[in-house]
């Protein structure tokens, strides 16, 4: 059977799509060489949580994945987190504008918390490697 | 910008039902090969042409109720009929006291009318559920004391499926003098319904949750001494005074005709939807951590409602695609707080947060059961395979 829907009424647009499904970044725990830093934030009982791991070598981040719960939006955000920050040098980590996501991701306003989840999890990874 | 949804498979027939062919075309038929829908309180031709269509309509649906076409009046829905049956019962038996009660797992547009009586002198009581969803009549006949003038508890409910007992909530009502109003939006033209045997005052139908068009809906009153409803509009004589305005002539025929198939097909239509709900689980039972909403024993089966542990229902839904489930209930789910029927049950915020509803209609397939149950299954495995350890 086939419908017609306006896109307009879609609740995530195709980039959101991409990512929700895309799974590049899933952690499964299989590292190259090097020391494992993590992250953790959010509370899966309001709905998201997020915990990202990642390895620096050399001052560049060299590896970046994660585990996630919560919305398509939630799990598409640390998809692209993660692809921001794998092959990045530390000194450019300040460069990722989080709130970019907001309009490439078309984040709905009620999910403005998100935005604020992901800046933890920056933060903490900037204070984690000395940028703070 | 129009987006292409290849191989939809409609699980969401709680929502709203496919309209049935047979309908459509009657309705078709009413539009395009009259020279003109005449209004039905007109007396000339048209007009006594529409009429007739109408109270044909009128007993088709009586007759699938089991009653009098006398007791059907005809409105926009169930959402009307709600609160039709709610603030004109109330305010019909107002002198005689102003206490009503109702639950706290009906439909939104019960609980609407009731909060609407709170706000204008009435004193409302909101009984709980039992952990399936069941009304404790214990609880209820504690609750009705000298001042209480009506009772309304859904027939079926709209999110779990689960099926009160209407016999025994309308015999004590009617033995404690108290008006009953049942929302049975989700019953009509699904289970049988025998209101000539039925201790019922008040009953809400929808035409579009039993294969009919949306926009039209009606309400039963029991022909009764202190059984009536003060109108919510004014304005017309059409419905005895008590719903006036034009009727919708085609809607109406369709209405009318899809009560009709329903009454010819429930027998079948409830085996169905009995056999869909128990191929369905058997697909999804065996998922750790799954589980269903609501009672198992009293409910209809054409809606099944799973929880399970660790996954985002939102995530679901789009794992999903292009299956057609819910996430609530169809009138609920465009905000994400967690169900309130499903929190009354007891469920915690996570389980409700991840149920979905799937709801079946006399159109499903086997195989569209079984993309489900293959679908279900692959997007639970994905999005535990990306969960981080505290959920895993």
């Amino acid at each position: 059977m086939n419908k017609i829907m306006p896109e307009q009424m879609e609740p995530y647009n195709d980039l959101t799509r991409e990512l929700f499904f895309r799974g590049k970044y899933v952690d499964n725990f299989t590292y190259s060489e090097g020391k494992i830093t993590g992250v953790k934030k959010g509370n899966i009982d309001r709905g998201q949580y997020i915990q990202l791991n990642y390895i620096e070598k050399n001052h560049k981040i060299i590896t970046a994945k994660y585990r996630v719960y919560g919305c398509p939006h939630t799990i598409a955000s640390i998809e692209w987190l993660c692809e921001q920050i794998e092959g990045k040098a530390i000194d450019n980590l300040n460069k990722i504008e989080i709130v970019k996501l907001k309009i490439l991701l078309l984040i709905p306003v009620e999910k403005t918390s998100l935005i604020l989840l992901l800046e933890d999890v920056m933060d903490e990874i900037r204070l984690q490697l000395g940028l703070k | 910008m129009k987006r292409l949804i290849e191989d939809l498979v409609y699980l969401d027939s709680a929502a709203t039902m496919p309209i049935d062919p047979q309908v459509k075309s009657a309705m078709m038929a009413c539009l395009d090969h009259a020279e003109v829908i005449g209004n039905p309180s007109s007396s000339n031709s048209p007009g006594r042409k529409a009429m007739h269509d109408i109270e044909v309509a009128r007993q088709q649906l009586a007759a699938l109720l089991h009653t009098d076409a006398e007791n059907v009046i005809w409105t926009s829905g169930a959402t009307e009929s709600n609160n039709l049956a709610i603030i004109g019962a109330a305010r019909f038996r107002a002198d005689l006291g102003r206490h009503v009660i109702t639950m706290k797992t009906e439909h939104k547009a019960v609980l609407g009318a009731f909060d609407y009586l709170e706000k204008n002198g009435f004193q409302v009581t909101r009984l709980p559920p039992d952990a399936n969803g069941l009304l404790n009549i214990d609880d209820l006949k504690e609750a009705i004391h000298d001042e209480t003038q009506l009772v309304s508890i859904m027939h079926v409910n709209n999110e779990t499926g689960v099926t009160q007992d209407i016999t025994q909530i309308g015999s004590l009502c009617r033995e404690l003098g108290v008006l009953f109003h049942t929302d049975a939006a989700q019953s009509v033209g699904k289970i049988p319904l025998y209101l000539d045997q039925l201790p019922i005052d008040l009953l809400s139908v929808s035409a579009h949750k039993f294969y009919g068009p949306q926009g039209i809906g009606a309400l039963y009153i029991r022909k009764a001494a202190g059984c009536g409803v003060v109108p919510l509009h004014y304005g017309g004589e059409q419905e005895k005074w008590i719903r006036p305005g034009t009727l919708p002539v085609h809607q109406i025929v369709g209405f009318g005709l899809a009560a009709k198939l329903a009454l010819e097909r429930i027998e079948h239509d409830c085996l169905m939807m009995q056999l869909f709900h128990e191929r369905l689980w058997d697909g999804l039972k065996d998922i750790p951590g799954i589980a269903i909403n609501g009672s198992v024993e009293s409910k209809y089966h054409g809606i099944l409602n799973v929880s399970i542990s660790g996954i985002d229902g939102e995530s679901l839904i789009l794992m999903l695609e292009p299956l057609c489930v819910a996430n609530g209930s169809a009138c609920n789910s465009k905000n994400n707080e967690p169900s309130f029927v499903l929190k009354a049950l007891g469920r915690t915020d996570h389980q409700a947060q991840s149920a979905i509803r799937f709801s079946f209609n006399r159109n499903t397939t086997n195989e569209e059961i079984d993309i489900a149950i293959e679908k279900y299954n692959k997007a639970v495995r994905y999005l535990r395979k990306i969960s981080p350890d505290e959920l895993i």
